[in-house]
């Protein structure tokens, strides 16, 4: 599912800490963001409303019903179709040519290619 | 003054401000017309008028404020909406009951507010949301760096949104600096451009300007002038922040600018496949300015206090006009008053008669042309003025009429006579019976 960053931020602090109550979240991200407790509720009614959070119990406890590596699979799978051609080759290509990656990264890629052979 | 006198003479000032942007004289600073613009949302705005007393031109601006007078006699005053029973015992031109007339207009008037207001409510709200979403950026120490060089003492929030095109700014109390999220960060000049634009917004509070230009138009909706210059405001707010980046970065910098306007521009229609001709204008518009930035001569500074000072004189008035609720001409507390205020003054007759305080001619009946105030004598010895309209009495529009006002005063009626200042009452005079054969 497609997720907003204000989304993502909630998402992930309830990947990292787990269920939490809606208060409780507003607190953290009213630390980490700035916002205000109507704000994180907005975010969080717009997750639950895309199936991203359900929320149970009297205390309004939020559960992330989406893990972080499905999201990831979606971004990138849009990420790839939409600039690459649907070409996961195009797209790896692309990121091995540009200078970004040091030589270690590009040894650990060659690892991880060979052992998923 | 009430709000069709501030309409109008507000207009005025726009189509000059309009005709003289149309000039595109080079020497004169964009920032000029910023403030030129406040001027006029102030006028708009504020309901008040500074009386000069100034003979010189009091016959011309007697006639300039007649017609005002005359479009302000469609409206009367504010708080007369509230008494409609003093309406009978004032004769006025239009053969309708003036209530219901004026009554509907100020209905008409409120339904366009709300109007106004229940479709930009949605639109703000939208948009509110998204500010209040995002996110503040990730460590820059680029962005950190300049905003702490440039605005040290006061702490500008830069934020970050994955949905919004292009930056901008909001708030008035805590500003805040959005930017969006695809933007090529590592392009350092480009990022300079963004930040002083933004902070120069910030600076002018031209967010505040933009509220109450807003305001401005939501008051005087009715008046299409009042659309020009909400765009042409925002228009020049732009291109006076434009004109100022240029004149801190330096003149060299020019097309560098200029490029990165139009970077960010088109990856805007990009993504909106509609994107209108009025925005396309508008950026235009900006780059030509850029492109011709000249530095602020001195003669375009006099230039420019020169314009302002003019515009200033909307706010001037040459008659007494009264700009706060006086008791004194409320007709529920004053009837007499009230109905000598409204009446009209004959501009003709001051050339011929003195004038007294409230602005009418007065003096025994000497020329052709009748003073609003004509002096009478009766037996007693009261000797005082009446007023031309009184005298004459209603004017029939019909050969029926005339009969029916005939017989409504056969047996003679009482006029009021005032001292020269037509305020005071001093004693009665009685015209005797009509003659009928």
């Amino acid at each position: 599912m497609k997720l907003f960053d204000s989304e993502l931020k909630v998402m992930d602090v309830l990947w990292k800490e787990g269920d939490l109550s809606a208060g409780m979240l507003a607190k953290i991200l009213k630390k980490e963001t700035g916002w205000n407790r109507n704000t994180t509720y907005t975010v969080i009614k717009k997750c639950i409303d895309k199936g991203a959070i359900e929320r149970y119990g009297s205390n309004f406890i939020c559960k992330a019903m989406i893990s972080r590596e499905k999201v990831q699979e979606y971004e990138t799978a849009e990420l790839i179709n939409r600039m690459y051609d649907g070409s996961v080759v195009k797209f790896f290509a692309a990121f091995l040519n540009s200078d970004s990656l040091s030589q270690e990264e590009i040894n650990k890629l060659k690892e991880i290619v060979e052992q998923s052979k | 003054m009430n709000i069709l006198g501030i309409s109008l003479s507000a207009g005025i000032l726009i189509i000059i401000i309009t005709g003289l942007r149309f000039l595109n004289i080079r020497k004169i600073p964009q920032s000029a017309y910023l403030l030129l613009w406040e001027i006029v949302v102030l006028r708009l705005l504020v309901p008040i008028s500074i009386p000069v007393n100034m003979s010189l031109f009091e016959d011309l601006n007697g006639r300039i404020n007649d017609s005002i007078k005359s479009i302000e006699k469609l409206d009367y005053s504010f708080f007369s909406m509230f008494h409609p029973t003093e309406y009978e015992s004032i004769t006025v031109a239009s053969k309708e009951h003036p209530i219901n007339t004026i009554q509907l207009l100020m209905i008409i008037w409120l339904i366009g507010i709300l109007l106004i207001l229940v479709i930009n409510f949605l639109r703000f709200r939208n948009s509110h949301q998204v500010i209040r979403e995002a996110i503040p950026m990730k460590e820059d120490d680029y962005i950190s760096g300049r905003m702490e060089r440039w605005t040290p003492k006061r702490k500008i929030r830069i934020l970050t949104s994955d949905r919004i095109l292009t930056p901008f700014t909001v708030g008035i109390i805590h500003p805040k600096i959005l930017l969006p999220k695809n933007m090529d960060y590592s392009k350092q000049n480009e990022v300079n451009y963004v930040l002083v634009h933004e902070l120069i917004h910030v600076i002018r509070q031209d967010n505040l300007w933009r509220i109450l230009s807003f305001a401005a138009v939501l008051v005087h909706w009715f008046n299409p002038l009042a659309w020009l210059m909400y765009s042409s405001f925002h228009r020049d707010m732009e291109m006076a922040c434009d004109e100022k980046v240029i004149s801190l970065l330096g003149e060299s910098k020019k097309t560098d600018y200029a490029m990165t306007l139009i970077q960010l521009a088109e990856k805007k229609s990009r993504l909106i496949p509609l994107y209108n001709s009025f925005s396309k204008n508008a950026v235009e518009e900006r780059i030509v300015s850029i492109m011709k930035y000249k530095k602020i001569t001195r003669v375009g500074v006099i230039l420019s206090m020169i314009m302002v000072i003019l515009a200033g004189t909307t706010f001037i008035t040459y008659a007494k006009e009264k700009a706060e609720y006086n008791p004194r001409y409320d007709p529920a507390v004053n009837k007499e008053l009230y109905i000598a205020e409204v009446r009209g003054k004959k501009v003709e007759a001051r050339q011929y008669y003195p004038v007294n305080e409230n602005g009418y001619t007065y003096g025994p009946n000497k020329y052709n042309i009748e003073s609003d105030l004509i002096a009478v004598e009766q037996e007693e010895g009261i000797f005082g003025y009446c007023y031309a309209d009184d005298l004459n009495g209603e004017r029939p529009g019909s050969i029926e009429e005339a009969f029916a006002i005939m017989e409504k005063w056969k047996d003679g009626r009482e006029v009021l006579i005032y001292e020269s200042d037509g305020e005071t009452i001093v004693g009665i005079f009685k015209i005797s019976k009509a003659v009928t054969r």
